[in-house]
């Protein structure tokens, strides 16, 4: 698979699980930055088998690598309980509803940005504003603000993980509203 | 199996990466380093796709950004920023609840005219099983008989899907070219000066009427947008996403990406009485977002908003200046 095709599959079908992907594995990790980190391998492996070839479901093969993942956890680790993984079968493998049209509404996919911006630290809100929607550079944004470029990039930087962590912690909504 | 910290310092890397690419100082060595990182591991691509992805969603948010004139002179206020921001917001509801111009069917025995109004819409399902949507302001001929199908735009534009037939071939006619289908879907926009044709689907031949005219024939294929006056026909490629962003009438909306204003009034005022005036000294500001085809007073608003501009109404003209 070229990889933009890989990006552009993980994009579109991938990341829209990763709220209840973050559920699941949430119910077996001891705390959310165990999550988080478990993820990130979830999403390695996902991408690592899709670059061979993309699954024609995403999400019982996102799952199903979740679980793997986990029960390696367990074996190596031993952090997480055996009966949790255990549950993990009916939590996960859910049917997908294939095909769904997962356009967002416009007025939907606004708010939930304007949520997320909103919940962004101060500093991290302002920089990011001014470089998405004023269009700044870094060293406009640096005069604006009274702080050095390297700050910016820091702010921005910040931004950008918080940003991705409250965009993704919410179930798009699918299909057309009235 | 990677700890946590690991994947976490990936993560700040990737943001790292994405926010150097933002600014100055990005060239084509940096992208191969950037490349090069990706490469290395399926950790590296997975979080900077995840963290690019969702950067990329605020793009909706950059809908409405200032133009780069005016970058020199920042606002004063440090809240102007989120004014912008509402005012975008604003703009770009109205996509939601702007629902355009309703269509309506018609099934129509073959061989007559079709005609919009201003601001009107219309599908026309042919008995060929062929769909012709007519946008603003447009008129056009059928003539079918058993063995051609032949259709004339007399103005305006229009969004053609064929059934292919050989046997029985169908062509539209625009002034002084013909455009024969080869199985197809495509669009036809007729300008006093000249056609735009943009194919979507299939392939269409475009040629001219008069047999002794300079032009060729030309094949178009997907994403070719091809523009024909009397005397010449050049074709140039479109984006998938742009020839979406044309078509977007069909759903009673207009699409801008950097449009200068005067360019984007003039879309409008295809679709309403209400006239847009952009003054010269306002016509060079740049504008993104996407607007019902009947927003042109929403249009003047969030020009006002943004830009400041001043509205003076003159009977059924909106004159924005600065």
């Amino acid at each position: 698979m070229p990889t933009s095709e890989v990006e552009a599959w993980f994009v579109r079908e991938v990341l829209p699980l990763e709220a209840s992907l973050m559920r699941f594995l949430q119910s077996a990790c001891r705390n959310a930055q165990e999550a988080a980190d478990l993820r990130q391998d979830v999403y390695a492996g996902v991408i690592a088998a899709a670059r061979k070839s993309l699954p024609d479901r995403a999400k019982p093969f996102v799952f199903a690598t979740a679980r793997n993942l986990l029960i390696d956890r367990v074996r190596h680790e031993r952090v997480i309980s055996i009966d949790t993984v255990s549950d993990l079968d009916e939590l996960g493998l859910v049917a997908d509803e294939p095909g769904q049209d997962r356009v967002l509404i416009a007025r939907d996919e606004l708010r939930r940005l304007r949520a997320a911006i909103d919940m962004l630290p101060p500093k991290c809100r302002e920089a990011l504003v001014l470089r998405r929607i004023d269009g700044l550079s870094g060293r406009e944004i640096a005069e604006r603000m009274g702080i050095d470029e390297s700050t910016v990039s820091h702010h921005i930087n910040n931004g950008v993980r918080i940003l991705a962590e409250k965009l993704y912690a919410e179930e798009p909504k699918r299909g057309k509203q009235p | 199996m990677s700890d946590v910290t690991a994947n976490e310092a990936i993560e700040t890397r990737a943001a790292d990466w994405l926010v150097r690419r933002q600014f100055e100082g990005w060239n084509d060595a940096e992208q191969a380093k950037l490349d090069a990182w990706l490469a290395e591991s399926d950790n590296h691509a997975a979080a900077y796709w995840r963290l690019k992805a969702a950067f990329d969603r605020t793009d909706r948010l950059a809908a409405l950004r200032r133009p780069m004139m005016d970058r020199a002179s920042p606002p004063t206020a440090s809240r102007k920023p989120w004014m912008i921001l509402s005012a975008a917001v604003a703009a770009l509801v109205l996509l939601a609840v702007g629902g355009g111009i309703a269509g309506y069917h018609l099934l129509t025995p073959d061989g007559r005219t079709f005609a919009t109004p201003v601001g009107g819409h219309m599908t026309v399902k042919l008995a060929d099983g062929s769909v012709i949507e007519l946008n603003t302001d447009t008129v056009l001929h059928t003539d079918f008989t058993p063995d051609r199908r032949a259709v004339q735009l007399v103005r305006g534009e229009a969004y053609f899907q064929i059934e292919h037939n050989a046997a029985r071939p169908f062509t539209v006619t625009v002034g002084g070219h013909r455009i024969v289908d080869l199985g197809t879907k495509f669009f036809v926009r007729a300008s006093p000066k000249q056609l735009d044709v943009a194919l979507v689907e299939g392939r269409a031949r475009l040629e001219s009427t008069n047999a002794s005219a300079q032009t060729r024939p030309t094949v178009l294929m997907p994403g070719d947008f091809a523009v024909a006056t009397a005397t010449s026909i050049g074709v140039s490629r479109k984006a998938v996403h742009e020839l979406a962003d044309d078509l977007a009438w069909r759903s009673g909306m207009l699409v801008f990406h950097n449009a200068r204003l005067a360019d984007a009034a003039g879309e409008f005022n295809r679709y309403g009485d209400v006239k847009l005036v952009i003054s010269e000294s306002a016509s060079r500001l740049t504008i993104n977002g996407a607007f019902p085809t009947n927003g042109a007073e929403d249009f003047a608003g969030v020009a006002h908003e943004i830009f400041g501009l001043h509205i003076d109404r003159r009977g059924k003209d909106i004159v924005l200046s600065r």
